[in-house]
C-alpha cells in the first residue's frame, strides 16, 4: 500500500518541545517546560489526561478522546498541527495517520430525522428517500457517507437486527426504540454515530435563575458548549459548581427536567440549590426516592429508586417517560448504574446532560456514556480553576498509624472480608485525629470514614456530632448549617457525605477509613474541601492509614491516584505529629 | 587499441567505479593496467560482472556478440528496439564495467565475453557450427536440395548456405516451396525461441515437443532449416531465426529500467520520524529478546529452531507480532547476539559487549549483520513448499547471493528522491531488471525476495512509508560518518538520568543507558513501552531488589544519583517501609523439624555436640530444625540417648519422645515384636508407608547388588563374614541365605542377621 501524502504542516516549534511521544497512544508533557501551558491547552481538546504528577503528565490518545474532540469540532489537522508543533522530536507518520483515521470515523454514520408527525427540535431531515410512516410516529434514519459502509454495518448481526429497511443505497430506516442500542453497538464497532436526530422539546417550563446567582465564566461556557446538541457530558472538577452549571442548563432549556442523583444527600442538596438559585416555586420541585414519590415538573430522583426491581422488573422505569421531560440530568454520570444505561437507551429523543468530575469509570463503561449520554462537551482541568482562584489549593498527607499488638493480632486473625473494618477501627486513630485538627485551629473540618465502628470513638473523642445514614435528614441539615455558620468546628461524617455536600469553608478533611482505595471516593472526598476559601487559605486532606494492614495496600492506590492528579502528597508517621 | 591501453586512458573516477563494480579486479590492479586488463577479460571475471549486469546491458552485449564490431545504430537495428539512446546508454554502462570497448562509436566485446554468451538472445549455434558435425553424405544431400554449387570446399559451401539462410528474401523464397506444415513448424520453433537473456536457455527443439509430423520435420532437415545434432535432437541455425525475424531479434527488449511512478508529497521529516520510530522499536524489541534469551526463557523445539508455538510464546511475552519475533530471532542470531543451545536460545558472550555499546551502535550492529547475512530473516515463519510455516533458526539453506540481492534492492530504494515513495511491485520489477541473473532459479521468486528485503528494511527503520530514510542513503553511499551521525539522531543518545515522580513512577525522557536501565529494572517494574520506557516502584519491586542483593541505602543512592529532580518523599517512605518489613518473616532451609513439649529438653538437645555437628538450630522454645534427613536425625538422636519417633503428619517432622524423669510424659511402650521399619509402617499413613516400603525395597535391592558386587557373596555356601560389632571386628561363619537390609546366615547356633553397613568382608573359606 502506498502511503497517502501527509498534509503540509508548520515545522516543529523547536527540537526541544515540551511533548514526547513514547508510543502511538501516549503523550508525555514536561510540565516544567516554558511552553508547557500553551501545549497543555491544546492537548486538552483531544487527549485524555491520564495522570498529572509533578514533573511529567501523561496523556492518552484514545478513540473516545479523539471522537469527543471531533464532536466538539476539532479537526484532524488541528490535532496534527498540535503534535507537530509541540513534540520534542519528529512525529511518526503512522501516528498522524492513525489520529486522522480515527477522528474521521466519527460522523461517517449519522442518525437523523425524527421530525415527522410530531413537534421536535432541530434534527436533519432524512436525506433522499421518503419514509412510509404512520402519522404521529417519529421516524429515524441512519445515513452513511458511502454504500459500502452501510453494507458493512448491516452485515453485523446486531446492527442488522436493529436497522430497518434500506431507504436508498446509503440510508436505512431506524426504529426510534433502537436508537440508543444502535449507538452503543456502533461505538463498539468503532463507527461512532453523529446523532443529529430531532429531540423532543418536552413540556415547557420557565426556569429563571435567581438574580443572586452569577455564573462563573467557565460555567457559562460549559452550558453554551452543551446546549446546541442537547446531549453530552460536562466535566468539572470537584468544587467547581457542577450542580449550578446543570441548573443553568435546565434554565436555558426551559422545560420539564428530571435530575438523577446518586443518593438522598445529593437529592437534598439539589433540592436546596434549585430552590436557592432559581425562582421556581418549590411546589414545582419534586423528590422521587425511597421515601417520597413526588412527580413534579422538576423532579429529582435517585439512581437507587430507578433501579429498584420487583418481580425482576424495574418498578419505576416509567418515570423516565412520565414527565414529558425536556431534559434529563445525570449527576455524577461516572456512577451511572447499568440499569440506568438501559433506561437511557430508551430516551434518546430527550435532551441529556451528564455532569461529573471524572469520566473514568471503575467498570470501564466510558463507551456507554459516550453513546448514550453523549460526547464530552466541556472539560476544564482543576489546575486551571485553581490558578484562576475558583478552587482552593490543597495538599494531601497520609499519616501512618501504628496499631497496638492486640490490634495487629486481631487484624491478623480476622477473615479477609473483616480486615478493612479491623484496620479502620485502630484505636490510635481517634487520638491522631485530634492532634491533626489541633494543627488547624479555627478551621472548619470534616472527619470522614466508611466504618461506623471507627467513627463513633472519633466523634466521642472530639466531642463532635456524628452524621451517618441513620441520622435524620433534618438533623443533618442542622449540623451542616452549623458547620457552615461556624457554630461547629468539626463534623464527623460517614460516607453519606462522599457526594454533593456543599460546605465551602471547610478546609480540613481527615479521612479515617475508605472503601478499598476507590479513586472515585477519593476524588469526591477531596472535593468537599476544594471550594475557594474566603481568606484564600489552603485546604488540607489527611488520610489515616493503619500500618501493616490492608489499609496500607489501599493507601497505595489512593496515593497513586492523588499524585497522578498532581496533588502534593506526603507520607508521615503518626508519632511525628 | 588494446584493452589495457584503453584502461590507461580512464579517469580515476572511472577506474574507481570499475573496481567498485568489479571488486575481483582489485588485486590485479595492483600489478598495473595490463594485468588489470588481462584479469578483466577472463571468463571468470566477466562472468561475475555479468551476474550483476542489468537487462539492457545483457541484451546489448548479446547483440554485440552476434555482430561485432558494431555501432549503436547497427545494434538497434539488429534488436529492432528502435531506441538508439537506450542502446547507447547500455553500451556506456558496458564500457564502464569493462565489458566492451567503444572506439569512435564502434563497440567490440572484451575478451571471452562472446564465449560466455554462447546462446545470445536465445539463438542457437550458427549453421557452420551445426553442420560441422554432420556426415558428408547428409551434407551433400543438403547442398543438393538447396541447389548450392558443389565445386567449393565444404567450409566455403557452408558459409554460402549460412549467408543465404540469413537473408530474409532468400529464406522467404526457400520457404515458399515448403509444405505448409513445415512452414508452420518452423514458425512455431522461431516463436518458441527463449526470450531469456543471459541464461543458457537457447533455442532447442527436442524430440516430439511440439510433435511435428515426420514430413514437416524432414523437409526442414533436408533444407538446412533444422540440423540434426544427435538422435532425436535438432536445432534451428541462428541464421534461420535471424532471417525469419526481419524486424529485429528483440524488439520489445527493456533497455531501460521500469520508470517508477512515485507517490509525491511526502515530507522528509515524516519519513525520518517514522523511520526513527521503527528503528527504536526494532532495537527495543531486539534488546528485550536478547534479555529474554539471557534469562533462558526462549525454548527451542526438539528438532531445533523455534516453531510457531515457541515464537507465539515469545511474542506474547514481548507483546510483538509473531512474524516480527521470527525475524528478530533470525536477526539477533545473525548478529551473533543469541545462539541455539540444545533446548534454549541463549545470549552469547558477544551480547555482553553489545550491551556496552551506545544505543545507535547497538542498532547499527543489527543493521550491518542484516546487510551482510546470507539469508533472509523473513524466511522465518514464511510458508514452505507445502504451506507449513518454516521455523525460525531452522535448517534453512542460505539463499544464493542474498547479500548482493539485498544490496541491489537497497541501492534502488536509496535512489528514490526525497519526498517520494515507491510502489513495491514496481520497485521489485526495477530491482529484477537491474540484476536478472542474481537471484538464481529456485524458490523463492526474486519478487518475493525483494518484498522480504523491503519488509526487513521497514522493520529496521531503514525504509518508512515506502520511502528511504536518510540513514539508508548514507549506508548505500558508504558514508560511514553520515551513517553514525544519522543513527545517533534517529536512535537518540543513551541517557543516564530519569524523572522520579510522587506517583511512584520513573520516567526516562529518552533511551536509558543499558546499565542504568538494567538497575532501574531491578528496583522497579518496567511498563512495556518503546523508546521512552516508564517504570513503577511497588513494594514487590523493591522487595525483589532486596532479594537480589540491593540494600535500601544502595537503592536510595542509585535513585538519587540518577534522578533528574530528586527522589520524591513518598518513594523515600516506601523504600524505608519496605526495608523495615524486609526480613520480618524469614524462611530457612530444613529437612527435619524437632518438636518437643518440653522447653528444657529442646535446650538440652540444642546444647549437645551432636546437635552442633548436625546443624540443629533452636528456632522457637520447643522447636529445632536441621538440614539432616529425618531418618538419620532419628538415628542420631537415639544414639544420643533420646527416644524420638517420626511424626505421622509429615515426613519432615520429628518428635522427640522424652526419655526419662518422673515429670516427663512417657511415650507409649514399644510393641514387643518391634523390628524397626515395621513400627514405621504401623504409624505412617498408608500411602506414605507404601512409598517408604518401595524405597526400602529399592534401597535393599540396590544395597544387595552392591554388596554382592563388593563382597562377592557366596549363596548357600558356608561363608565367613567379617563385621563390626560394638566398635570391634568380629567374624561369623554360616551358610549365606539372604541379603536384605541385613546379611542372613544360617549358623550352627541359629540364624544370625548382620546389618549390611556393619559388614566389612565376606570370604569363602573353601578358597
Amino acid at each position: 500500500m502506498i502511503p497517502d501524502p501527509v498534509p503540509a504542516s508548520p515545522p516543529p516549534d523547536a527540537a526541544g518541545g515540551p511533548l514526547l511521544l513514547p508510543a502511538a497512544d501516549t503523550l508525555l508533557l514536561q510540565v516544567d517546560h516554558p511552553s508547557a501551558e500553551a501545549c497543555r491547552a491544546e492537548l486538552a481538546t483531544f487527549a485524555e489526561l491520564e495522570s498529572s504528577p509533578e514533573h511529567v503528565h501523561t496523556y492518552r490518545l484514545s478513540d473516545l478522546g479523539l471522537w469527543n474532540a471531533r464532536a466538539a469540532g476539532v479537526t484532524p489537522a488541528q490535532v496534527t498541527d498540535t503534535l507537530l508543533r509541540w513534540c520534542a522530536g519528529p512525529v511518526p507518520h503512522a501516528v498522524l495517520r492513525s489520529v486522522a483515521d480515527t477522528m474521521d470515523r466519527f460522523g461517517r454514520v449519522i442518525i437523523e430525522g425524527g421530525a415527522v408527525g410530531r413537534e421536535m427540535i432541530g434534527g436533519n431531515a432524512i436525506g433522499g428517500g421518503a419514509i412510509d410512516s404512520s402519522p404521529g410516529e417519529a421516524v429515524l434514519a441512519v445515513r452513511t457517507d458511502d454504500e459500502a459502509l452501510l453494507d458493512q454495518l448491516v452485515l453485523d448481526p446486531t446492527v442488522g437486527a436493529l436497522l430497518g429497511p434500506r431507504l436508498d443505497p446509503i440510508t436505512a430506516a431506524l426504529d426510534p426504540a433502537h436508537r440508543g442500542r444502535l449507538k452503543q453497538r456502533l461505538v463498539e464497532l468503532r463507527w461512532p454515530a453523529d446523532d443529529r436526530a430531532a429531540l423532543s422539546p418536552g413540556a415547557g417550563l420557565t426556569i429563571a435563575l435567581d438574580a443572586s446567582l452569577e455564573l462563573r465564566p467557565y460555567q457559562r461556557q460549559a452550558v453554551d458548549s452543551w446546549l446546541p446538541s442537547g446531549n453530552g457530558v460536562v466535566v468539572l472538577p470537584c468544587g467547581a459548581g457542577k450542580t449550578v452549571t446543570a441548573i443553568a442548563a435546565a434554565a436555558a432549556v426551559g422545560a420539564n427536567t428530571l435530575v438523577l442523583v446518586t443518593g438522598d444527600a445529593s437529592l437534598q442538596q439539589w433540592h436546596r440549590e434549585l430552590t436557592r438559585f432559581t425562582t421556581l416555586d418549590p411546589e414545582l420541585i419534586g423528590c422521587y426516592s425511597a421515601r417520597s414519590k413526588q412527580l413534579r415538573p422538576v423532579t429529582i430522583a435517585t439512581y437507587n429508586v430507578l433501579t429498584t426491581k420487583k418481580d425482576g422488573r424495574l418498578r419505576h422505569a416509567a418515570l423516565m417517560e412520565q414527565g414529558d421531560w425536556g431534559l434529563v440530568v445525570y449527576d455524577e454520570v461516572h456512577l451511572l448504574p447499568s440499569a440506568v444505561f438501559g433506561l437511557t437507551a430508551g430516551i434518546q429523543a430527550r435532551r441529556r446532560l451528564g455532569v461529573t468530575a471524572t469520566l473514568i469509570r471503575e467498570d470501564g463503561r466510558q463507551g456507554d456514556v459516550f453513546s448514550l449520554i453523549g460526547p464530552k462537551r466541556f472539560d476544564v482541568p482543576w489546575r486551571d480553576l485553581e490558578l484562576q482562584g475558583w478552587l482552593a489549593p490543597a495538599t494531601c498527607t497520609e499519616v501512618r498509624v501504628v496499631p497496638s499488638d492486640a490490634e495487629r493480632l486481631a487484624h491478623a486473625r480476622a477473615a479477609v472480608r473483616d480486615k478493612p473494618r479491623v484496620a479502620a477501627t485502630v484505636g490510635a486513630k481517634a487520638e491522631l485525629v485530634g492532634r491533626l485538627l489541633a494543627r488547624h485551629p479555627g478551621e472548619p473540618a470534616l472527619v470522614i470514614g466508611t466504618y461506623l465502628d471507627g467513627l463513633g470513638p472519633v466523634a466521642e473523642a472530639l466531642g463532635a456530632p456524628l452524621v451517618t445514614g441513620a441520622t435524620p435528614s433534618a438533623q443533618r441539615l442542622v449540623w451542616f448549617d452549623q458547620l457552615r455558620n461556624g457554630e461547629l468546628d468539626v463534623l464527623v461524617v460517614s460516607k453519606v457525605a462522599n457526594f454533593s455536600l456543599d460546605l465551602p469553608e471547610v478546609s480540613v478533611a481527615v479521612q479515617v477509613s475508605g472503601t478499598f482505595g476507590s479513586r472515585q471516593e477519593e476524588a469526591q472526598r477531596l472535593g468537599r474541601i476544594l471550594r475557594p476559601k474566603a481568606d484564600g487559605r489552603q485546604a488540607h486532606f489527611y488520610t489515616l492509614v493503619a500500618r501493616d494492614t490492608v489499609e496500607q495496600e489501599y493507601a497505595q492506590r489512593r496515593q497513586r491516584f492523588l499524585a497522578e492528579q498532581g496533588y502534593a502528597y506526603e507520607i508521615i508517621d503518626g508519632h511525628e505529629l | 587499441m588494446r584493452f589495457g591501453d584503453h584502461l590507461r586512458s580512464w579517469s580515476s573516477k572511472d577506474l574507481t567505479e570499475l573496481l567498485l563494480a568489479r571488486p575481483d579486479l582489485v588485486p590485479a590492479s595492483e600489478a598495473g593496467f595490463d594485468a588489470l586488463a588481462r584479469r578483466a577479460a577472463t571468463p571468470v571475471s566477466l562472468g561475475r560482472c555479468l551476474i550483476r549486469s542489468d537487462v539492457g546491458m545483457l541484451v546489448v552485449a548479446e547483440a554485440l556478440t552476434l555482430a561485432h564490431p558494431a555501432t549503436a545504430d547497427e545494434i538497434d537495428e539488429l534488436l529492432g528496439t528502435n531506441d538508439v539512446d537506450g542502446v547507447l546508454g547500455a553500451l556506456d554502462r558496458l564500457r564502464r564495467r569493462g565489458l566492451v570497448v567503444v572506439e569512435q562509436g564502434v563497440a567490440t566485446p572484451v575478451g571471452a565475453l562472446e564465449d560466455l554468451l554462447y546462446r545470445p538472445l536465445g539463438l542457437g549455434p550458427s549453421f557452420i557450427d551445426l553442420v560441422d558435425r554432420v556426415p558428408d553424405p547428409v551434407f551433400d544431400r543438403l547442398v543438393h536440395a538447396l541447389g548450392v554449387g558443389g565445386a567449393r570446399k565444404r567450409t566455403a559451401t557452408a558459409r554460402a548456405i549460412a549467408r543465404r539462410l540469413r537473408d530474409p528474401r532468400a529464406l522467404a523464397r526457400l520457404l515458399s516451396g515448403a509444405p505448409d506444415d513445415s512452414r508452420e513448424l518452423l514458425a512455431a520453433l522461431v516463436e518458441r525461441r527463449s526470450g531469456a537473456v543471459g541464461l543458457p536457455a537457447g533455442f532447442l527443439y527436442r524430440g516430439s515437443a511440439p510433435s511435428p509430423t515426420g514430413d514437416a520435420r524432414g523437409w526442414l532437415l533436408d533444407h538446412g532449416l533444422l540440423v540434426a545434432v544427435t538422435d532425436g535432437v535438432a536445432e534451428v541455425p541462428r541464421e534461420v531465426v535471424m532471417g525469419s525475424l526481419p524486424l529485429g531479434l528483440a524488439p520489445g527488449a527493456a533497455l531501460r529500467p521500469v520508470r517508477l511512478r512515485p507517490v509525491t508529497g511526502l515530507r522528509v521529516d515524516d519519513v525520518t520520524a517514522t523511520g526513527a520510530d521503527r528503528a527504536a522499536s526494532a532495537l527495543d524489541a531486539a534488546e528485550a529478546l536478547v534479555r529474554l534469551a539471557g534469562d533462558g526463557e526462549i525454548g527451542l523445539r526438539r528438532a531445533g529452531g523455534l516453531g510457531v508455538r515457541e515464537v507465539n510464546r515469545v511474542a506474547k511475552l514481548l507483546q510483538l507480532e509473531p512474524r516480527d519475533v521470527g525475524r528478530l530471532v533470525e536477526l539477533c542470531h545473525q548478529a551473533r547476539l543469541v545462539a541455539p543451545e540444545p533446548s534454549a536460545l541463549v545470549a552469547t558472550d558477544l551480547a555482553a559487549t553489545w550491551w556496552g555499546l551506545s544505543r545507535s551502535r547497538r542498532w547499527l550492529v543489527l543493521v550491518r549483520a542484516w546487510l551482510g547475512s546470507s539469508g533472509f530473516v523473513s524466511r522465518a515463519l514464511s510458508p514452505d513448499e507445502e504451506g507449513n510455516p518454516r521455523p525460525a533458526l531452522g535448517d534453512s539453506e542460505p539463499v544464493a547471493a542474498a547479500a548482493a540481492a539485498r544490496a541491489v534492492t537497497l541501492d534502488v530504494v536509496a535512489a528514490v528522491p526525497d519526498g517520494e515513495a515507491f510502489d513495491p511491485e514496481q520497485l521489485a520489477e526495477t530491482v529484477v531488471w537491474r540484476s536478472p541473473n542474481l537471484w538464481g532459479t529456485g524458490f523463492p521468486a526474486p519478487e518475493e525476495l525483494v518484498a522480504w528485503t523491503l519488509e526487513e528494511a521497514d522493520l529496521l527503520g531503514l525504509v518508512a512509508g515506502h520511502a528511504p530514510v536518510p540513514v539508508l542513503r548514507a549506508l548505500v553511499a558508504g558514508d560511514e560518518a553520515a551513517v553514525e551521525s544519522l543513527a545517533v539522531t534517529a536512535l537518540g543518545a543513551d541517557q543516564d538520568r530519569f524523572v522520579l515522580q510522587a506517583d511512584l513512577t520513573a520516567l526516562a525522557l529518552g533511551p536509558l543507558e543499558p546499565t542504568v536501565a538494567g538497575s532501574l529494572g531491578e528496583v522497579a517494574d518496567r511498563r512495556w513501552g518503546r523508546s521512552v520506557p516508564t517504570y513503577r516502584f511497588t513494594e514487590a519491586s523493591l522487595r525483589r531488589a532486596l532479594d537480589r542483593g540491593w540494600t535500601a541505602d544502595g537503592i536510595g543512592r542509585f535513585l538519587a544519583d540518577h534522578a533528574l529532580s530528586g527522589v520524591p518523599q513518598p518513594l523515600q517512605y516506601l523504600l524505608a517501609d519496605v526495608d523495615r518489613r524486609y526480613g520480618s518473616v524469614r524462611v530457612l532451609t530444613a529437612s527435619a523439624v524437632i518438636i518437643t513439649e518440653d522447653e528444657a529438653l529442646a535446650v538440652e538437645i540444642a546444647s549437645t555436640n551432636r546437635a552442633s555437628r548436625l546443624g540443629l538450630r533452636l528456632v522457637a522454645p520447643t522447636v529445632l530444625i536441621g538440614p539432616v534427613e529425618p531418618h538419620r536425625l532419628v538415628d542420631e538422636l537415639r544414639a544420643e540417648g533420646w527416644f524420638p519417633v517420626l511424626d505421622g503428619g509429615a515426613a519432615t517432622v520429628g518428635r522427640v519422645a522424652t526419655g526419662g524423669g518422673a515429670d516427663r510424659p512417657r511415650p507409649d511402650p514399644l510393641p514387643a515384636d518391634w523390628t524397626g521399619p515395621a513400627l514405621e509402617a504401623a504409624v505412617l499413613p498408608a500411602e506414605v508407608a507404601d512409598a517408604v516400603d518401595q524405597l526400602v525395597t529399592d534401597r535393599a535391592e540396590a544395597a544387595a547388588a552392591e554388596i554382592d558386587h563388593r563382597l562377592h557373596l557366596h549363596w548357600n555356601r558356608t561363608t565367613l563374614v567379617r563385621h563390626r560389632r560394638d566398635g570391634h571386628l568380629a567374624e561369623v561363619r554360616g551358610v549365606l541365605v539372604g541379603v536384605d537390609e541385613t546379611l542372613t546366615l544360617l549358623c550352627d547356633d541359629g540364624i544370625e542377621e548382620l546389618p549390611l553397613d556393619s559388614v566389612v568382608a565376606v570370604e569363602d573359606p573353601a578358597r
